[in-house]
C-alpha cells in the first residue's frame, strides 16, 4: 500500500501534495517535482501540512506575544542611573514621557515617541542628570589631588615652572583613535626665565650636533616614511623616463646615456619642479599651472 | 492659426501664409525627483522619513548620520561616507524585509553604534543572531568596535497616507 501510494506521489505531475520529510512543498505552476524521501504519513491524517510538531508554517501557537514596556513597571522614585547609565539612543520603551517629536501632519499633532526616528537621530542626554554627574565626581575624587597652595598666582607658576609645554587633543569619529593633528605638541620657554645663559646655548649646541648623527636604525627608513617628497627613484620619474625613451626624443642610441642625457634637459627639470611643488605643498592655482606648462613643453604639446 | 485659415479661405490674407509650421520650444526643466513619493490614491502608508523631502533636511528632518569629518580642519569626510552606505546596504540585506524605517548611524569616538528600528518578523532568536553575525562581521571588517541598538514594534510607524 504505502509503494503504491508513493509511487502515484511522483508520477503525477500538476497540483500535488508532495511529501518531502520535514518540509511540506506545495507545486501550483505545474512544474515536476521529485520526491526522493520516503514518506509514511500519507493521505488522510493530514489535510497536506505534514506533522511538524510546533512549528508548523505560520504557527501562531508559540509565538510570544511581545511583552509590556519597561515604563509600565518603574516606580517614581527610581534610580535613573540604572536606566541610562552610559550613553545610549533613545528608547521608547524605557523612557516614561510622553515625547512627540515632528513635523504635524494637518490637523494632527507631532508622531508620538513609538517608532519615531527624530528622537533616535538627535543625541541625547539622559545619562547625565544632575545625580548621574554628581555619581562621577565621587568616584573621580580618590584619583584627585589638592592644588598646591603656594602656587596660587600666575607669576609663582612660571617662576618655579618655566617651561611650558602645550598639547592638543582632539575628539575625533573614525574608524581609529588617533587623530594626526594631536601629535603636535608645542614646547614654549621664555628667554628671560634662563638664568644661566651660557648652560643654555651649550644645551643647544649639544642638540644641534646631536640631530646631525645617523643612528643605525634609521637606514631602514622607507618611501613611506619620508617626510618629503623626492622625485629620485619615485614612480613619476620611471613613468616619464619610459615615456620620453619610446617618444625617441633623444634620438638613437639606448641604456644610461640616453637617461642621463634626458634628465639633463630643462624641462625634465621643470617638470621635476612641478612635480615636487604639487606634492609637498599641495594643490593651488599656480602649482597646477606651473605643472601644466612642464608638461607642455615636454611633451611638446 | 484657426482664424487665419478662416481667412485665408475667405479670400483676405490678413498676412502672408506662407505654409509653414512651426514648433516653438524652451530649454527643458525637469521637476526634482530626489527622495520623493508622489501623492497617489491614498492608501499607500509612509513613514515620516519617506513623507517628508529632503529640502525638509535641517527644518523638519534630522540628519541620518552624524560625524566630526565635515567639521573645520577634520578629516576623513569621504571615508565615513563610504561606510554609511555599505553599513546601511548590509543591514538592508541581512535583516530582509525586517526593516521599519532608515537605519540611524552614530559615532562616538571610534565605535560604530547602528540604531535600527525592526519590525516583528522572525522570533526573537534568530533577531539575536543576526544582530551579534552583524556586530562581529562589521568589527573585524572595519577594525573598531560596531554596536546595534535595535528596536522592534509591531508594524511601521504611518505618518501620513499618500
Amino acid at each position: 500500500m504505502a509503494a503504491h501510494t508513493l509511487k502515484k506521489s511522483i508520477w503525477s505531475i500538476g497540483r500535488i501534495h508532495c511529501h518531502v520529510y520535514g518540509v511540506n512543498v506545495r507545486n501550483p505552476l505545474n512544474r515536476a517535482t521529485y520526491a526522493t524521501a520516503l514518506s509514511t504519513n500519507h493521505s488522510s491524517q493530514n489535510k497536506g501540512f505534514p506533522d511538524r510538531g510546533n512549528r508548523g508554517p505560520f504557527n501562531r501557537r508559540s509565538r510570544r506575544e511581545a511583552g509590556d514596556p519597561r515604563t509600565d513597571r518603574m516606580p517614581v522614585d527610581q534610580d535613573w542611573t540604572t536606566v541610562y547609565p552610559t550613553a545610549t539612543p533613545f528608547r521608547q520603551g524605557s523612557v516614561p514621557l510622553p515625547v512627540r517629536m515632528g513635523f504635524p501632519v494637518k490637523k494632527g499633532v507631532p508622531p508620538e515617541k513609538k517608532g519615531n526616528l527624530e528622537l533616535i537621530k538627535i543625541p541625547n542626554f539622559l545619562h547625565l542628570t544632575p545625580l548621574a554627574i554628581k555619581k562621577h565626581c565621587e568616584a573621580l575624587k580618590p584619583f584627585c589631588t589638592e592644588w598646591p597652595s603656594a602656587l596660587d598666582t600666575g607669576a609663582k607658576c612660571d617662576e618655579h615652572f618655566p617651561i611650558k609645554v602645550e598639547s592638543k587633543d582632539y575628539v575625533s569619529a573614525g574608524t581609529s583613535l588617533r587623530n594626526p593633528s594631536a601629535r603636535i605638541v608645542h614646547l614654549r620657554v621664555s628667554l628671560s626665565a634662563c638664568v644661566n645663559y651660557d648652560y643654555a646655548m651649550y644645551l643647544l649646541t649639544v642638540l644641534y650636533h646631536e640631530s646631525w648623527k645617523m643612528e643605525a636604525w634609521e637606514s631602514e627608513k622607507t618611501v613611506a616614511d619620508m617626510e618629503e617628497y623626492s622625485w629620485e627613484d619615485s614612480p613619476s620619474q620611471k613613468n616619464i623616463m619610459s615615456t620620453l625613451v619610446r617618444m625617441q626624443v633623444a634620438g638613437e642610441g639606448e641604456g644610461e646615456a640616453v637617461r642621463e642625457e634626458l634628465l639633463g634637459r630643462p624641462e625634465v627639470q621643470e617638470y621635476r619642479d612641478s612635480v615636487t611643488r604639487l606634492k609637498n605643498e599641495g594643490e593651488s592655482e599656480s602649482s597646477m599651472h606651473q605643472y601644466r606648462d612642464a608638461v607642455k613643453k615636454l611633451l611638446n604639446l | 492659426m484657426r482664424t487665419l485659415i478662416a481667412l485665408a479661405r475667405v479670400g483676405t490674407p490678413i498676412c502672408v501664409n506662407s505654409g509653414t509650421r512651426t514648433l516653438h520650444a524652451t530649454a527643458i526643466c525637469c521637476k526634482n525627483r530626489a527622495a520623493r513619493i508622489r501623492v497617489g490614491k491614498g492608501d499607500r502608508p509612509l513613514t515620516y522619513e519617506q513623507a517628508l523631502h529632503p529640502h525638509h533636511i535641517g527644518h523638519r528632518k534630522g540628519w541620518l548620520s552624524q560625524h566630526t569629518g565635515n567639521l573645520q580642519g577634520e578629516a576623513g569626510a569621504s571615508d565615513r561616507t563610504v561606510e554609511d552606505m555599505f553599513v546601511r546596504r548590509f543591514i538592508f540585506g541581512t535583516f530582509h524585509n525586517c526593516l521599519a524605517n532608515e537605519v540611524v548611524i552614530k559615532r562616538r569616538g571610534n565605535m560604530l553604534v547602528v540604531c535600527a528600528l525592526m519590525v516583528q518578523k522572525l522570533p526573537p532568536q534568530k533577531f539575536y543572531f543576526l544582530i551579534g553575525y552583524t556586530e562581529t562581521l562589521l568589527s573585524h571588517f572595519y577594525k573598531c568596535p560596531v554596536k546595534m541598538e535595535v528596536q522592534t514594534l509591531a508594524d511601521k510607524a504611518v505618518y501620513k497616507y499618500l
